[in-house]
């Protein structure tokens, strides 16, 4: 299948050129699988792409960004970043909103079969906690598989809502309420 | 042995550290989250970057410079020092978690065959923090010391 190319302009106005050594090292501060890397055709033409996990076992090809050009490349890489980040967001916010319950009208109710919701990511928070008697983000992070910024905003929220005290010096939290205490089992 | 200020050869690793102890300044830990690739500019061909992992136990590749894989051909990124040769690993794990325990940087100057070639650098390895104060990065910069 021939593919068209299309031509590989710069922007007029890079004055300051981003490489995608700064896209991998913004990716390594930050907490992301990502990183860019050079890869060759058997034409001998060269793109950048985007890996995922790079060096790991379960590493991928996740974005190809088409570009020979590394500044290009990189604003593209950015640019793919961004979605993922802007998903990441949408499905944080949807983790940390409390579940309702979808009210099924008794109609569909026969016909379709019950899926019991998933625990939040909240409620499952919790339950490791009251399970420990302590909270921390690092345990959290372990426990639950989620980065650390986002474990952290979670010990937050329960100290916001009166179920673990303040953080000491190390991190750890305490459990101020029982089981029963918690909303919904009151 | 711990030192509370590092003194350094090379020029570049005197500006970082001191670009280093900036971020200290009103009794700030440095966050890796604070930092912007673009002030770290002038290193970032030879910066490594390492994720302590979960366990404190080891120290994962998270960025390798584009000056040490096009010197020493390899590509870590993504995996741990414990994958190194046995007496690099050790040597550099012990330089990690001293770093890692002390929360303090650590330099120093060492000389090795690379391919027949006897080289001297100098590296200079920074903690980055997180918001607990856990020590979960380390930035390691090197440059080679002309003869």
């Amino acid at each position: 299948m021939a593919v068209e190319k299309f031509p590989q302009r710069r922007p007029l106005e890079v004055k300051d050129p981003m490489t995608a050594g700064e896209f991998n090292l913004w990716c390594a501060i930050h907490d992301k699988p990502y990183r860019m890397a050079r890869h060759q055709w058997p034409d001998g033409a060269t793109e950048w792409d985007v890996e995922f996990n790079p060096g790991k076992p379960d590493g991928t090809i996740a974005y190809g960004t088409g570009q020979e050009d590394e500044t290009l490349a990189t604003l593209a890489a950015f640019a793919f970043m961004a979605g993922i980040e802007w998903a990441e967001d949408a499905r944080r916010t949807a983790d940390d909103d409390d579940e309702v319950p979808e009210i099924v009208p008794p109609s569909a109710a026969a016909v379709v079969p019950v899926i019991a919701p998933e625990p939040s990511l909240y409620a499952r928070a919790l339950a490791l906690a009251m399970q420990a008697g302590t909270v921390t983000p690092r345990a959290l992070q372990d426990a639950l598989g989620i980065s650390l910024d986002r474990a952290l905003r979670l010990t937050e929220r329960m100290e916001d809502e009166g179920i673990a005290g303040a953080a000491e010096a190390d991190g750890i939290r305490a459990i101020l309420v029982s089981t029963a205490r918690l909303p919904g089992n009151a | 042995m711990s030192r509370l200020v590092l003194i350094l050869r090379h020029p570049q690793l005197k500006d970082l550290y001191q670009f280093w102890l900036g971020l200290c300044r009103n009794e700030r830990l440095p966050m890796a989250a604070d930092l912007d690739p673009a002030h770290l500019r002038p290193w970032i061909d030879n910066l490594v970057v390492l994720d302590v992992s979960v366990d404190g136990d080891d120290f994962i590749y998270a960025y390798y410079g584009r000056s040490f894989s096009n010197a020493f051909g390899a590509d870590t990124v993504g995996k741990p020092i414990s994958n190194l040769p046995t007496e690099q690993a050790a040597t550099l794990k012990a330089e990690y978690d001293r770093v890692v325990k002390d929360h303090l940087p650590q330099a120093r100057v060492y000389t090795a065959d690379f391919d027949g070639d006897t080289q001297t650098w100098e590296r200079l390895v920074l903690p980055l923090f997180d918001r607990i104060g856990d020590v979960e990065k380390l930035l390691v910069c090197a440059y080679r010391l002309k003869n």
